[in-house]
């Protein structure tokens, strides 16, 4: 081949590699947070009790950061990943492990994949699928459940409305080595995917009008843990309606949730309980808005024929059923009473669970925010809370009043500096309770009431 | 013939190569990307750009959008929304 002809048929190569790049090209989204959280507190930390007799005030810092990557191939198909990493200073170094790394040193394999989900239009159906590890929330506010799980989503419109089915696979008892029976390859008595704990979801929401939506759904927990026979699976059936509307300045919204079946983790009862909610926000333009928010989810006691106590799914290698709280009321604005949306590794509450602990909760808030400059902000809010169903050891139904305030200030339009504090006056039912997640029995001697100072930063992109 | 042929291609390779030169400074202007990180030709959008930015593409309404288009940019409104929400919620 002559040289002529070589530079021709290279000139030919990269002109048409140039000119298909652009029908390979993948839209590249990088989104992400890093939030540091400084404490003064002698409640909201991840290595105490809670509450206490001069529980010491004691200082945290905890940061977060996460990245996102979003592979789109058009807006019909796009991968999407999202990391975390989590430390608290002064934790560890040079060690292997969620949540560490804050300590001299640094150096810690500490990643967290929090999702990973192919997300498309599917070209036959006409319906967007969601499949892989991916955040999913129940249509009642994450009190049944919030949190990222492993499944299979599809979704599609019919004019006004959109329904949603879909399938996650929560816990494969087998293959959690702190659950009852520990993983071993080619297991034959437990094989993977024979006992299961799978939620199986139907949703719909109707668009009455540009300002009324109404929804309806139905979940199946479907909990078959080793030991239980699958004919014999602990179920749980939640069917809700739920609504938001907006009438001039003010919105509203509402739900009712009942549940039938089994409790989740015990045998031998029938269950029969209900949640109700209804919250209204009113914008009163340049002079903030005002919110009012009202939860309850029902409780039950041993003795009762039936069982009666919400239930809430939760997470976390001890195996599904306890473990780490997948349920939460972020709405009610709470930093002490309920979980805070803001949370990191001291994630603690007086109510850590909607079930409460078989008590349920009632729980009443209000609020304002402000927006006194355009950047800067303020909020207050205070919360009422109360277990729905008293037990006989308890000494009260009134777990505690939180009072909380904040004031944000952007620093820069995706970095905002907060300032909060938030105490609670304990009720009977926590103040001689010894842990967050304890009630009053027969002790006299009073915890202190908890509080939290923090001052926080925020940066989004 | 060749010839012909090896100019229109390296003439149609220097047309699409272009766009890179055209980023390039003159030498009475300053480069805004090295000096405050503006106006770099890969810059991408912040999730608050892209909901600011999906907002007011959608204020412009049906005399610039149609209907149909509409109900895709408020689709991607709500995706960028929650996309923010499970950035910042635990």
């Amino acid at each position: 081949m002559n040289f002529k002809k070589t530079v021709a048929i290279a000139t030919v190569v990269g002109s048409l590699a140039a000119i298909s790049v652009p029908a390979l090209a993948l839209e590249n989204e990088f989104h992400g947070m890093y939030r540091l959280r400084t404490m003064m507190t002698n409640f909201e930390n991840a290595n105490t009790a809670g509450l206490a007799k001069d529980a010491p005030t004691t200082t945290v810092f905890e940061q977060r950061a996460r990245l996102q990557y979003i592979a789109k191939a058009s807006d019909d198909l796009k991968l999407v990943t999202h990391f975390e990493m989590d430390s608290s200073w002064g934790d560890t170094a040079y060690d292997n492990g969620r949540g560490k790394g804050g300590a001299m040193g640094a150096d810690t394999v500490n990643i967290e994949t929090k999702s990973v989900y192919l997300d498309f239009n599917c070209p036959i159906t006409g319906s967007n699928v969601k499949v892989g590890i991916q955040p999913v929330s129940d249509a009642y506010k994450g009190i049944f459940f919030t949190d990222d799980v492993a499944g299979v989503f599809a979704s599609k419109k019919f004019a006004g409305l959109t329904a949603t089915a879909g399938f996650t696979r929560l816990q494969d008892y087998n293959r959690t080595t702190a659950g009852a029976t520990p993983f071993t390859p080619l297991a034959v008595a437990n094989p993977t995917g024979r006992n299961t704990l799978d939620l199986f979801l139907l949703d719909a929401k109707f668009a009455v009008s540009k300002d009324l939506t109404v929804g309806g759904s139905y979940y199946l927990v479907r909990n078959n843990p080793v030991g239980v026979s699958y004919k014999n699976t602990l179920d749980v059936h939640m069917v809700g309606a739920n609504a938001a509307a907006k009438f001039g300045m003010i919105g509203a919204d509402a739900f009712l949730a009942y549940q039938a079946g089994s409790e989740l983790t015990a045998a031998g009862r029938d269950l029969t309980a209900f949640a109700a909610q209804a919250a209204v926000k009113a914008n009163l333009d340049k002079a903030g808005t005002v919110r009012a928010n009202v939860l309850y989810t029902s409780g039950g006691k041993a003795t009762d024929s039936k069982a009666k106590a919400w239930q809430g799914l939760n997470s976390g290698a001890a195996g599904g059923a306890l473990g780490v709280s997948s349920n939460s009321y972020y709405d009610s604005k709470m930093l002490l009473l309920m979980r805070s949306v803001v949370a990191m590794d001291s994630d603690k509450a007086l109510v850590n669970f909607t079930n409460n602990a078989n008590r349920g909760v009632t729980l009443l808030t209000i609020g304002y925010d402000a927006a006194i400059t355009d950047k800067m902000g303020a909020s207050v809010n205070v919360g009422y809370g109360m277990t729905s169903q008293k037990q006989a050891t308890d000494k009260s139904n009134s777990i505690g009043t939180e009072l909380n305030a904040q004031v944000d200030y952007k620093l820069f339009s995706n970095l905002t500096a907060s300032l909060t504090g938030a105490y609670v006056i304990l009720g009977d039912a926590k103040k001689y309770a010894t842990g967050a997640d304890t009630f009053s029995t027969t002790s006299t001697v009073k915890s202190d009431n908890p509080y939290l100072s923090s001052v926080m930063l925020n940066y989004v992109f | 013939m060749k010839k012909i042929a090896v100019m229109i291609l390296a003439a149609f390779s220097l047309a699409v190569a272009v766009p890179v030169f055209a980023a390039e400074m003159t030498k009475e202007t300053k480069d805004e990307c090295l000096l405050a990180s503006k106006g770099c030709a890969h810059e991408t959008k912040t999730i608050q750009q892209k909901i600011k930015s999906l907002d007011v593409e959608i204020k412009k309404g049906k005399k610039i959008y149609s209907a149909e288009e509409i109900k895709k940019l408020e689709m991607k409104l709500k995706e960028a929304n929650d996309l923010l929400d499970n950035l910042l919620k635990q």
